[in-house]
C-alpha cells in the first residue's frame, strides 16, 4: 500500500484529511470512541494509547506523524493480560462514571505488560497521568495490584467469588 | 481547542528539513516530541502555518554518552530514551544523574514522546532539561543550511519560551564536553505538588574536578547559579557531613542576591530544596 496509512486495532486505515487531526479525533471518527478526550492537553490520560507499543497521549499526537505505525487503543486489547484486567476492574470496583477508565486501562496494560515487579507507590506513579475526577482510585490500584500479583489466577479469588474489602 | 489548519510536512534527512526551514523561517515550527509545542497549537499560543515533523530523519535519536567527543543527546532522544541511560553507561555517576532527571518529568506517556532537545527549545523557566543543561555547563549544536553552530545554553535560552535559535536553524543535539562530564558526586532535588507536576523548586549540585557546582530551576527566568552554596560546599572537610545550618544560610545569601523580591516563606522552600540537592551530592561523594 503506497498510500500513507495506519494499522488501528489491527485494521489499515488509510491517513486522510486534514493535517491538524489529532491522533484522538483520527481514531474516534474511525469508531475507537474508547479514546475519550478530557482535556485535550495532555493533563488528563483519558486519550492514552499503545503507538508502536509504547503509551501516548492521542490528543498530543498528530494523526498524519503516524503513518506506518500501530496504533492500539482499549477497544483492540483482547489478549490474555486484557482480560485479566477486565475482570479485575470489575472485581475491584475500578471505575465510577466510566470517562477516564479507557485511559487507566490502557495505561495500566502498559505498566502491567512491563513485567517488573510492581508496589503501590509504583502503581500510584504511574497512575499521576491519568486523571479520575470521581477521585475512584483506590479500586483502580487495587486492581492493577491484583492482576500484579496474581491474585485472580488463584481459585479462592476466581471472578464470582465476593470480593471482601479489609 | 482544536489545531488550527496548518500543513504537516514530513522531510526525510536533515538536508531537506533545513532546506525547507531556510525558505519557511518563522512560517514554521520544528515538531519533535510535540509535548510542549502540540498543547500551545491548541491554545493557539503560536500558530505556524508549516508543522516541520522531524520524527522520520535518521541519526537524530542517537544518545551517545562516552563519545570521543563527550556526550550527544540528538535532537529526537526521548525523556524515556534518557530513563535508561543507565544501562549504556552502567557506573557512570553522569549516566545515573540523567536518567534520575528524566524519570522525574511529567508522565510516563508524555516521557515516551518528549524530547531532551525540545525541552531546551522550549525553555521554560520550569523546565527540568535547562536547569541541568545550565548546571552541567551543556552546549546546544544548532544546524542551517548555513552551516552549524554550538552555542552554551546559558547563553542560548535568554529567558521564558526564548531562545537565540535562528528561525532558520534546527536544534540537531545537546553535548556536553568530556571534562564537565566527569562527575565526582551529583545531587538533586525537585518539590511537585504531584508526581509529573511543573516542579515547586527544583535544584542540581555537582562536583568536577574538586569544584563544586549548584544551580537553582523554577525561580525566575532562567535557572540561577548559587555561588555561596558552592562555595560552603568545597570549605567543608571531608571528614564530616556539612552542617546543615551552615548550608541554609549559604543557599539564602545566594537567593537574597538573586530573588530579593521572593516571598520569605517561598525563599525558604527554595533554599531547604537547593540544601536537599547539596547534602544529597555530598552523600554521593562520600560512597
Amino acid at each position: 500500500m503506497n498510500e500513507p496509512h495506519l494499522t488501528l486495532n489491527g485494521t489499515a486505515v488509510p491517513l486522510a484529511g486534514e493535517h491538524r487531526i489529532s491522533l484522538a479525533d483520527f481514531v474516534r471518527e474511525r469508531g475507537a470512541t474508547s479514546v475519550h478526550l478530557g482535556c485535550e492537553h495532555g493533563v488528563c490520560g483519558a486519550c492514552n494509547v499503545l503507538v508502536d507499543g509504547a503509551c501516548v497521549r492521542a490528543c498530543l499526537s498528530l494523526a498524519h506523524g503516524c503513518a506506518g505505525s500501530e496504533v492500539v487503543t482499549l477497544d483492540g486489547l483482547h489478549d490474555a493480560l486484557a482480560e485479566r484486567l477486565r475482570a479485575a476492574f470489575n472485581a475491584h470496583h475500578a471505575l465510577q462514571c466510566g470517562f477516564c477508565t479507557p485511559g487507566m486501562f490502557v495505561t495500566a496494560y502498559d505498566l502491567l505488560a512491563g513485567g517488573q515487579p510492581l508496589d503501590e507507590a509504583a502503581v500510584r506513579e504511574r497512575l499521576a497521568g491519568n486523571i479520575c475526577r470521581c477521585t475512584g482510585y483506590q479500586g483502580i490500584v487495587e486492581a492493577i495490584l491484583s492482576v500484579a500479583r496474581g491474585d485472580d489466577l488463584d481459585a479462592s479469588h476466581c471472578e464470582g467469588a465476593p470480593h471482601v474489602h479489609p | 481547542m482544536k489545531f488550527a489548519p496548518l500543513e504537516l510536512r514530513v522531510p526525510a534527512t536533515l538536508e531537506d528539513a533545513l532546506s525547507q526551514l531556510s525558505v519557511l523561517g518563522s512560517d514554521a515550527q520544528v515538531l519533535a516530541g510535540g509535548q510542549s509545542l502540540l498543547p500551545m497549537l491548541r491554545y493557539r499560543v503560536v500558530q505556524p502555518h508549516v508543522l516541520l515533523d522531524i520524527n522520520r530523519i535518521d541519526g537524530l535519536d542517537r544518545l551517545v554518552l562516552q563519545g570521543e567527543a563527550g556526550v550527544r543527546i540528538g535532537a529526537l532522544v526521548r525523556h524515556a530514551d534518557v530513563e535508561q541511560a543507565e544501562k549504556l553507561a552502567p557506573g557512570l555517576p553522569l549516566a545515573a544523574l540523567l536518567a534520575a532527571h528524566a524519570r522525574q518529568i511529567a508522565f510516563h506517556a508524555v516521557r515516551n514522546r518528549g524530547t531532551v532537545v525540545g525541552s531546551i527549545l522550549q525553555a521554560d523557566p520550569k523546565g527540568d532539561w535547562p536547569l541541568l543543561a545550565f548546571a552541567l555547563d551543556a552546549g546546544i549544536e544548532l544546524a542551517s543550511a548555513r552551516g552549524v553552530r554550538s552555542v552554551p545554553v546559558r547563553e542560548f535560552i535568554l529567558g521564558p519560551l526564548l531562545t537565540a535559535r535562528a528561525v532558520d536553524e534546527l536544534a540537531t543535539a545537546l553535548t556536553l564536553a568530556p571534562s564537565r562530564a566527569r562527575l565526582a558526586a551529583w545531587g538533586r532535588a525537585k518539590l511537585m505538588h504531584r508526581a509529573g507536576e511543573y516542579a515547586l523548586c527544583s535544584a542540581v549540585a555537582l562536583c568536577r574536578n574538586g569544584t563544586w557546582d549548584c544551580w537553582l530551576g523554577a525561580i525566575g527566568d532562567r535557572p540561577v547559579a548559587l555561588p555561596t552554596l558552592a562555595d560552603a560546599l568545597a570549605g567543608v572537610p571531608a571528614s564530616a557531613p556539612p552542617a546543615r545550618e551552615l548550608l541554609l544560610d549559604a543557599a539564602h545569601a545566594d537567593l537574597a542576591a538573586t530573588a530579593p523580591d521572593l516571598a520569605p516563606a517561598q525563599r525558604h522552600r527554595h533554599a531547604v530544596n537547593a540544601v536537599d540537592a547539596a547534602r544529597n551530592a555530598w552523600d554521593g561523594l562520600k560512597r
